[in-house]
């Protein structure tokens, strides 16, 4: 079936769309692939733009096109260590894809190297799935499509962009047929076989350490780590704490979760107050835990609570997911085991001298657990501490060197100095890392928590309360807790996003823009990026749609329908309506082949007219101001009414 | 037949009945409507499928939702595009143009209509006989006309063979195609012999009929054609403004030839045809009048396109002798 393409003149438009709907498709990958990679894609592209631009194309020869093949190779080896996985095949697509444009010469070559071209279209995806990405994306298609569409072309078919206009009308005539596939078809949860291991990367959020440091990195950025949509009212900012790993160990410096073995099924705490009911929806952080609103009463299926009321999961959290929480905010939790009064006693030897004597002094000195809570938190408000997002370097003893030295700490120095402290003063005390605050958006009616609001915070066990929250970041900075991380250093936002606003409308309308640009990029994730099987069955169930077999028939219905339609009313829109005059002059000559004289299909008017009057040269005077009349009203641009009437009287009058 | 899906089944059929259903003998055009049309994928549409599953296996298997909208997007576009490509012939109508006779061994040249009765152009629609190469078109407007030529291998009518119509346009994924045949010939002359006409006056095979007069007698007056010497032209009257005459004479180029099928006996049918459309065409040239006497017609004299073309159709459709 080739040959039916065989006769196709590549013309060199062809070419230069193709180059240009690469370069789209590749662009994105120009930095995260190696510096040597990309450099010699782009002059692979710019080698065959230049032979474009020879009077003939002359390819480079078969041999050193081959050498070129093992060299490309062996890079993309050196460098990933291995020609498969994720990273190695994007960079091997790009490089084969790069190394097809020094050979194309066949239709077939094209072909490939637009259906390839696709293929690269939709790595650009892998990681990043935002609107932005999409609709790039959605251009590279567009792009590669009006390629293919340039080649199936003949050459003089032109105005050049002619393929844009076809390739848009398909696009749109694709769209519904594409909703119909995107939201029926029967999805099944991946994957199908193991990923390679470096299948989901680059993502970002709070760990299971923590040093001084590590939670004010992430503090700077924007990302959204998890949206939450609240049943019924949105809980308060300063009882906004969502509640990540709980961290015992520590080795003066760094603080780990320790023993995880201890899940234990039988936690319970005594709720207080009523709960609060919401929805999580979780970016992708490639860790093992959920989020839940301090305390988390149920567990989503796919997780469970553990001892340190937090919610872990089976397997990492690779995909936005979507669950239902209940919590709440009021609770007494219950005694404590030997084992977990020695871990939350445990102190390091030899580190932070200071600042365990003076935890021992307090405990000397007051009476009550409370009461040195207490004295520690007037300790920190009183003292010059401050709360900053650039703290000094410390050195080996860094709660020590925080406490007496620099006083100037994120939230982590904060928490994990009190626990020191606490823990010399013989209080069981344990981190607990997460997120505090977040936006609420009022046009989608939700709260977005970023990475900025990651927080730690401690926990304090107190004899007839249990666990009780104590944050000493919010002796120190209370704005913080109360407004947010933004309005703790908005002079730092402000800078970084580059617009300052004076006036006070300004700044409320690039709220709103901002708000509705975040709330646009829920829906997204809600509709597009969240739809998997799971919500698939949960909202074609609502339509009673139940199994995969009736989806898949319903289908293939719809397909079959919207396609039929389109056919229908693209026949239907498209046949020519004759105008009054052709119709006047069907009518003529329907007339005269009553008498024997047929108008032949190549026989102009003029022609006809000829003919007809050697064969009745009687009629001649009547069927010249015909022809004449009918020629001026066809031909020429402007004409009356009254002369098509005139027309129409004098073929009526026509007597054979 | 009876195992595969309905589908490739209706396909199946359609393709084997192909010659009954590919012509209509008695009008000289033919729209092609829905039943003319088959459309087949290419071996760029397998290829894209195979395409579409790996995306598919691969959105599957990241979970990836976008490259589930880029899967469907493509999927979908490749289903509007079987629309396209089918449109592109559906409603087309094609007629036949006029087929002038052409000597055997030379090309003949069909001319066909297409006409597109539908606002939207057609593009790349490709017109064949089954092995010369396709004419190509758009069709923007209402009509265009193509030329298409074919081989001639015999004198007579030759009828116009089968043509395909096809169109992959846009995407190239799928192919559409008709078959037509029209009730349409070309009249083909026979293979003029190499042997010229003998000079004029030596007396071919041909045998020179000088009716009454001989010599350079002058024996009257005819209407002027191209080619008759100018010193045989009339000037007298033409200055009078009169129509030029050439003079007559009797023994001069523009006696009248004869030239008889009896008189090349020697000669086996084809070969005698061959002969005589030669002198035919020698002496249309060299401004002789000419007659052609055949055992069951004889045209009297007389010069000019429509009669050479009357002597070189009967030639061409003179009934080959009936073998064994």
């Amino acid at each position: 079936m080739k040959k039916h393409l065989a006769h196709i003149v590549i013309s060199r438009n062809t070419t230069l769309w193709l180059l240009t709907s690469l370069l789209l498709a590749f662009a994105p990958h120009i930095l995260s692939l190696p510096i040597t990679l990309s450099t010699l894609c782009l002059i692979f592209g710019i080698w065959r733009f230049s032979i474009e631009r020879r009077a003939t194309v002359i390819l480079p020869p078969r041999i050193f096109r081959a050498l070129l093949l093992c060299a490309t190779l062996v890079i993309v080896y050196l460098h990933y260590g291995t020609l498969f996985g994720r990273e190695a095949g994007v960079a091997l697509l790009a490089c084969m894809l790069a190394l097809k444009l020094l050979e194309m010469r066949s239709v077939r070559d094209y072909i490939i190297a637009i259906l390839l071209g696709y293929f690269l279209a939709v790595t650009l995806v892998l990681d990043n799935q935002t609107l932005l990405i999409a609709a790039y994306m959605l251009i590279v298609a567009f792009m590669l499509t009006a390629t293919l569409i340039d080649l199936n072309l003949p050459q003089k078919s032109k105005p050049i962009t002619i393929n844009l206009k076809i390739t848009a009308k398909l696009f749109a005539q694709a769209l519904p047929v594409m909703l119909i596939l995107f939201f029926l078809f029967p999805r099944i949860p991946g994957p199908l076989w193991s990923l390679p291991d470096d299948a989901h990367s680059g993502t970002t959020g709070i760990s299971d350490e923590m040093s001084m440091g590590s939670i004010s990195n992430l503090s700077l950025s924007n990302k959204v780590a998890f949206r939450v949509a609240f049943e019924e009212t949105v809980v308060d900012n300063n009882l906004s704490y969502w509640r990540g790993p709980v961290l015992w160990k520590t080795d003066g410096k760094n603080w780990r979760t320790g023993d995880s073995a201890h899940i234990n099924r039988d936690i319970s705490y005594r709720p207080m107050g009523n709960p609060i009911n919401y929805t999580v929806t979780l970016e992708p952080h490639n860790q093992k835990w959920l989020y839940g609103l301090d305390l988390p009463a149920t567990a989503p299926s796919l997780a469970v609570i553990n001892r340190n009321f937090q919610l872990v999961t089976k397997t990492e959290i690779k995909e936005l997911t979507r669950y239902k929480m209940s919590s709440f905010s009021e609770y007494q939790t219950g005694p404590l085991s030997s084992n977990e009064m020695q871990r939350a006693l445990q102190l390091p030897a030899n580190r932070n001298s200071r600042a365990v004597s003076l935890g021992q002094q307090w405990q000397q000195q007051l009476q009550s657990p409370l009461a040195i809570v207490n004295h520690a938190l007037q300790y920190f408000n009183q003292q010059p501490f401050s709360y900053t997002l650039k703290p000094p370097l410390l050195g080996n003893n860094p709660v020590d060197e925080f406490l007496f030295e620099t006083q100037q700490g994120f939230c982590e120095h904060y928490a994990a100095s009190f626990t020191i402290l606490m823990r010399a003063a013989g209080i069981p005390t344990r981190i607990i890392t997460g997120y505090q605050g977040g936006d609420f958006n009022p046009i989608g009616n939700y709260l977005i928590v970023r990475q900025r609001d990651a927080h730690a915070w401690t926990e304090v066990w107190l004899e007839g309360r249990g666990w009780v929250r104590v944050d000493p970041t919010a002796s120190v900075a209370p704005e913080r807790i109360e407004d947010g991380a933004e309005s703790a250093f908005s002079e730092l936002f402000d800078r970084q996003s580059t617009l300052q606003f004076n006036s006070g409308l300004l700044t409320k309308n690039w709220l709103k823009l901002r708000y509705g640009w975040d709330s646009l990029n829920n829906s997204w994730n809600q509709w597009v990026i969240g739809y998997d099987s799971l919500k698939q069955s949960e909202l074609l169930s609502r339509i009673g749609i139940e199994s995969i077999k009736q989806m898949a028939v319903a289908m293939v219905i719809a397909v079959i329908t919207m396609l039929t339609a389109l056919l229908l009313l693209s026949m239907h829109r498209n046949r020519k309506k004759q105008d009054a005059v052709s119709l006047i002059y069907q009518r003529f000559c329907q007339k005269l082949s009553t008498i024997g004289i047929q108008r032949l299909p190549h026989e102009g008017p003029i022609d006809f007219t000829q003919r007809i009057i050697t064969l009745r040269p009687d009629i001649g005077p009547q069927i010249l101001q015909i022809n004449d009349l009918y020629i001026a009203l066809k031909y020429r641009p402007r004409h009356t009414q009254q002369q098509i009437k005139y027309l129409q009287q004098q073929v009526r009058q026509l007597k054979l | 037949m009876k195992y595969l899906p309905p589908l490739i089944e209706n396909i199946a059929t359609r393709l084997f009945n192909v010659e009954r259903r590919s012509g209509n003998a008695r009008s000289d055009s033919i729209v092609l409507t829905r039943r003319r049309i088959y459309i087949l994928p290419t071996y760029y549409g397998v290829l894209f499928a195979m395409l579409l599953m790996l995306l598919l296996v691969g959105a599957t298997n990241y979970n990836n939702s976008l490259g589930f909208v880029l899967t469907f997007l493509l999927t979908s576009i490749g289903l509007v595009s079987i629309i396209h490509t089918y449109r592109n012939l559906l409603q087309l109508k094609i007629s036949t143009g006029k087929a002038s006779a052409v000597f055997c061994g030379s090309m003949a040249t069909f001319h066909l209509q297409l006409e597109n009765r539908d606002k939207r152009p057609r593009y790349n629609i490709c017109a064949r006989f089954k092995e010369t190469s396709p004419a190509i078109i758009n069709i923007n407007d209402e009509m265009v006309e193509i030329k298409l030529t074919c081989t001639t291998t015999q004198r007579g009518w030759q009828t116009m063979g089968r043509i395909t119509i096809d169109s992959v346009f846009p995407l190239g994924l799928c192919r559409a195609w008709s078959y037509i045949t029209l009730p349409k010939s070309c009249l083909i002359y026979p293979l003029p012999a190499i042997q010229p006409l003998p000079p004029i006056g030596k007396g071919g095979g041909s045998g020179k009929e000088n009716s009454q007069n001989g010599g350079d007698d002058f024996i009257g007056y005819r209407d002027y054609q191209p080619g008759d010497s100018p010193r045989h032209v009339n000037w007298k009257a033409a200055a009078h403004g009169d129509k030029l005459h050439t003079k007559r004479f009797g023994d001069n180029e523009s006696s009248e030839l004869w030239f008889e099928w009896d008189s090349l006996s020697a000669l086996e049918t084809e070969s005698r045809l061959s002969q005589l459309c030669r002198w035919i065409i020698d002496a249309e040239q060299n401004g002789v009048d000419y007659g052609l006497r055949m055992p069951d017609i004889t045209i009297r004299p007389g010069q000019g396109d429509d009669h050479q073309h009357r002597c070189l159709e009967v030639l061409a459709l003179h009934p080959s002798p009936v073998s064994g």
